[in-house]
């Protein structure tokens, strides 16, 4: 509970507009009745002191689409949102960099980017998603193997630390080694470091021509993998994944229908798809290119153009907030041993969005709920077999009961020695723990 | 040669205490281990010839095991140590000032897994830049950082100092290929960041270290990402009446949407230099200037490219264009910008190879003031510089013995900083701060910018051991300026002077 006397210390900090009391709002196991919302970076850092004085933590808070990522925090008093901290400050088309506030929804930056020419490397799942809070969480949606990490759009950052500090790091230029590099430790510590208040980004060109192509896949997971590796290595290729075809369907309740099993409805695709797995993939790039690329992806792999909303179809169902009926996990592997995750998860009944190849070697996976034993077991074995290869498996959305007193990240013993190093970052930037403690990987 | 020691904090070698010497010779053994002073001359400095400090010894171990001990025999005798690759970095991040130890990390050359369907490498940091490539070849990969030291530099050091490269346009620096790294931290323990997959839980250490100048661990394995050799490669060459032209045809590229491999420009005095000299490339001695346009990826695609870069020079004002025929008039083109550096070095014995970046629109504007700077102290000054990255290099060729020329190079060198900073840019593109640049991090960062950088520090490095000295600034240097000039009025963190 917040006592009126922090709620007047707040508002003297942060400014007597920047504090709203409202009903609560269950997150991660806490009750939270207070947002922040300065309208600056100084009234973010006048907010950080004054709930490090008192003993309080906050959650921040951008679009609000990924608050279920991470553990549950420790403690969280307030959230502390950058719903007024939006804003593109400045566009240098002719550079290509752009200098955005924290609190700019993504779809805003890329509509302002789009009218100078130019496309952002970031994505996110969720119409809602602010560009703050795709950094924060290192959100990769299925184009990572052209747009890469979020770290690599972003060239510099302003950012309040967890002691009120403001700090800038990195620059406006797209090459800089002028002292640390301290945008990466931000960029996907879900706020636990500090606050991202506004970004400097380095645009992507605007490719001149996109096509989706879709395509059924073939039945045994080997050759699907094999099938995905291969249009990854066209030229134009922008995104390729394997999808379980119950994600391409058009919006419905498929949870409540199955009664809370993973959905699982022909392919829409096309005729003769194989049960279960399609095939998507993105060309971008020069007309030339594109339409010789296509011809060759159909030879290939035989996926021909589709609805170009199956790409963003899949990527809102991949990072779909938590539901009474599915535990969503994330997994990283080898390349190499894409083929042996994606059998590995097809047989335990999970619903699968792969992207096996070299350039990107992840998955999203839903299991449905109902046998928890059963979960657990899939869980164990899915890290048993990527922790081999270095791999890991992050369970990102399920209810907060689920996550209570575990450590959702699926750090394996290898991760021991960072971890440690890690603590020892979060206890100089966050000395008094009021970024949301606990909520990151290890405890932090 | 005797040289002015314009090193901040150097001394003369203090020598390593006995028993430590004895503590290293019993890990690596006693032909690991030097310590008399017609050795440590090779390691008094690195490719910035003008910052000299003599380590106190060298130690070259064989594996990371024996990099973990040697730094708990440093930490032991509390002294501290410094990594260091083929020493040919350009800002001194490799002196061991006041006499630590350097630990020498060339006998750590293998290549331990080149995996190619993974796409990845590991290797220990002594493996020489350009030979990760030639390893990687015939499997249709290469790795994509190529610093102009690719020849001899490691790939230890590449992750020490983020390197770049002419291709750093399109591929990015360092920082985007390094997956995982295993590093010696401070107290001397072995520590795997990051992973092969790209992702790891907890906070981006990894990228946290690329960079770091050596001052955050001893780096001892890297596993990084190779790409795909591209299908065909194309490489124009564009002679421009003047420096300003050649800027507009390359901010002209970029806005048109393309990416190429490198965006390079040598200037009138560099062509100059050059057509006097062994690397002659055949350019007419009047060019304004040279651009160089280098395109690669699908061949359907490439050749559009060459066509609409074509048209972009034209259109820019280039008098001629020509595009490489075969690989011969390639490398033809490539010696223009490769030969800059021999061929400014013959004017006299030292060349300062400068580094700062500016937003590329503003090249037109800082290049006019970096030669005037360069005139008006009597300088023999010229740029090749990466301009599709904004990525300066102007180069002053000098005689380190002549003081007062030296004077006027350092005196330069500090306003062409601040007239990169002034355009909005920094003082750094890939050759790092070390102790040439820390008294001039505070024209680009405030008290706490600088303050979280040493959160960082101490996190890794509480007692300031691995490389210290280097990357913050010195308060030295504030006593001997004005220091509201530059930014340093303010109060260091905690008072007390620190690295």
């Amino acid at each position: 509970m917040i006592a009126s006397a922090d709620l007047d210390a707040l508002r003297a900090a942060a400014g007597e507009d920047a504090v709203a009391v409202h009903d609560p709002l269950e997150q991660g196991g806490a009750k939270l009745a207070v947002t922040l919302a300065p309208d600056g970076a100084a009234g973010v850092g006048g907010a950080l002191r004054t709930l490090g004085a008192r003993g309080l933590a906050a959650l921040v808070r951008g679009g609000g689409t990924k608050l279920h990522l991470g553990n549950a925090p420790r403690r969280a008093d307030v959230f502390l949102s950058t719903r007024r901290l939006g804003g593109v400050l400045q566009l240098d088309a002719d550079d290509g960099v752009v200098e955005v506030r924290a609190g700019t929804p993504l779809h805003h930056l890329r509509a302002a980017a789009r009218d100078a020419g130019w496309d952002v490397g970031l994505e996110a799942a969720h119409a809602d998603a602010t560009v703050g809070g795709v950094l924060a969480s290192g959100e990769r949606g299925l184009r990572a193997m052209r747009f890469g990490r979020p770290r690599d759009a972003v060239l510099g950052l302003e950012v309040v630390l967890g002691t009120g500090e403001v700090t800038r790091c990195g620059g406006r230029v797209v090459k800089n080694v002028t002292g640390y590099d301290l945008a990466k430790l931000y960029v996907g510590s879900l706020g636990t470091l500090g606050v991202v208040t506004s970004a400097w980004l380095r645009l992507r060109p605007l490719p001149r021509l996109v096509r989706v192509l879709v395509g059924p896949a073939p039945a045994e997971e080997a050759a699907a993998v094999a099938a995905a590796r291969a249009l990854a290595g066209l030229a134009s290729a922008r995104a390729v994944a394997l999808v379980d075809a119950g994600v391409l369907a058009p919006r419905r309740a498929d949870t409540a229908a199955t009664g809370g099993a993973p959905a699982r409805p022909a392919a829409e695709a096309g005729a003769g798809a194989s049960p279960g797995l399609v095939l998507l993939a993105e060309l971008a790039g020069d007309e030339a290119l594109v339409d010789a690329e296509c011809a060759r992806a159909e030879a290939l792999a035989g996926v021909v153009p589709g609805d170009p909303e199956l790409l963003a179809r899949a990527h809102a169902r991949q990072a779909a907030p938590p539901d009474a009926a599915h535990l969503r996990f994330r997994v990283h592997f080898r390349p190499s041993r894409a083929a042996a995750a994606v059998t590995l998860l097809r047989r335990a009944g999970a619903e699968v969005i792969a992207q096996p190849h070299a350039a990107e070697a992840s998955a999203r996976f839903a299991l449905g709920r109902g046998d928890e034993p059963a979960v657990a077991a899939v869980l164990r074995a899915v890290r048993e077999s990527v922790h081999a290869g270095e791999g890991h498996a992050v369970l990102e959305a399920a209810p907060a009961w689920v996550k209570a007193g575990r450590d959702v990240f699926g750090a394996g013993p290898a991760d021991a020695g960072a971890l440690a190093l890690a603590r020892a970052v979060k206890a100089r930037f966050d000395p008094h723990g009021v970024l949301a403690p606990g909520r990151f990987a290890g405890g932090l | 040669m005797a040289s002015p020691d314009r090193t901040p904090g150097a001394g003369p070698a203090a020598g390593a205490p006995g028993s430590l010497v004895s503590a290293l010779r019993a890990i690596v053994g006693e032909a690991h281990v030097l310590v008399r002073p017609e050795q440590l001359l090779a390691y008094e400095c690195d490719g910035l010839t003008h910052h000299t400090g003599p380590p106190s010894a060298v130690v070259l171990p064989a594996e990371k095991g024996e990099v973990a001990r040697v730094v708990r025999a440093c930490n032991a005798h509390a002294v501290p140590f410094v990594p260091r690759g083929a020493g040919t970095g350009l800002s001194g991040g490799a002196l061991a000032l006041g006499g630590g130890v350097v630990i020498e990390c060339s006998r750590m050359n293998k290549i331990l897994e080149l995996d190619p369907d993974d796409g990845v490498a590991v290797i220990q940091p002594g493996v020489v830049n350009a030979d990760l490539s030639k390893a990687a070849a015939p499997h249709g990969l290469f790795y994509a950082p190529d610093p102009s030291s690719q020849q001899a530099c490691t790939i230890g050091g590449n992750v020490a100092e983020n390197s770049g490269g002419p291709h750093t346009l399109k591929y990015g620096t360092t920082t985007n290929h390094v997956l995982a790294l295993e590093l010696v931290t401070a107290d001397g323990e072995l520590v795997r960041l990051g992973s092969r997959t790209g992702f790891a839980p907890g906070y981006d250490l990894v990228g946290a270290v690329v960079g770091s100048e050596g001052t955050l661990g001893v780096v001892v394995e890297a596993t990084v990402r190779l790409v795909p050799l591209p299908e065909a490669v194309e490489t124009l060459l564009a002679i421009f009446p003047d420096v300003v032209s050649a800027c507009r045809a390359v901010g002209d590229v970029i806005r048109s949407g393309l990416v190429p491999a490198a965006l390079e420009i040598v200037d009138q005095r560099t062509v100059r230099a050059i057509e006097d000299s062994v690397y002659a490339a055949g350019l007419p001695r009047d060019a304004g200037a040279v651009l160089i346009v280098e395109l690669d990826g699908a061949r359907v695609a490439v050749s559009a490219e060459v066509e609409r870069v074509r048209a972009l020079a034209v259109g820019a004002g280039a008098a001629r264009v020509e595009v490489a025929r075969d690989a011969a008039e390639r490398q033809r083109f490539w010696r223009a910008r490769k030969g800059a550096f021999g061929a400014m070095g013959r004017l006299a014995p030292d060349l300062y190879v400068h580094d700062a970046v500016v937003p590329r629109t503003k090249l037109p504007e800082v290049l006019a003031r970096v030669c005037e700077i360069g005139d008006r102290h009597g300088l023999r000054l010229s740029n090749v510089f990466h301009a599709g990255d904004g990525n300066l290099h102007p180069n002053i060729s000098f005689d380190r013995r002549d003081p007062d020329e030296l004077r006027r190079v350092l005196a330069a060198g500090e306003e062409i900083l601040r007239a990169c900073v002034e355009a909005g840019g920094v003082i750094s593109g890939e050759h790092g701060i070390g102790t040439e640049k820390q008294d001039f991090m505070g024209l680009v960062f405030g008290e706490d910018d600088l303050a979280a950088m040493r959160r960082l520090r101490d996190a890794f490095d509480p007692a300031l051991r691995c490389n210290p000295g280097k990357i913050f600034p010195t308060t030295r240097f504030c006593v001997e300026s004005d220091p509201k000039a530059r930014g340093y009025d303010r109060v260091p963190l905690g008072g007390a002077p620190r690295p």
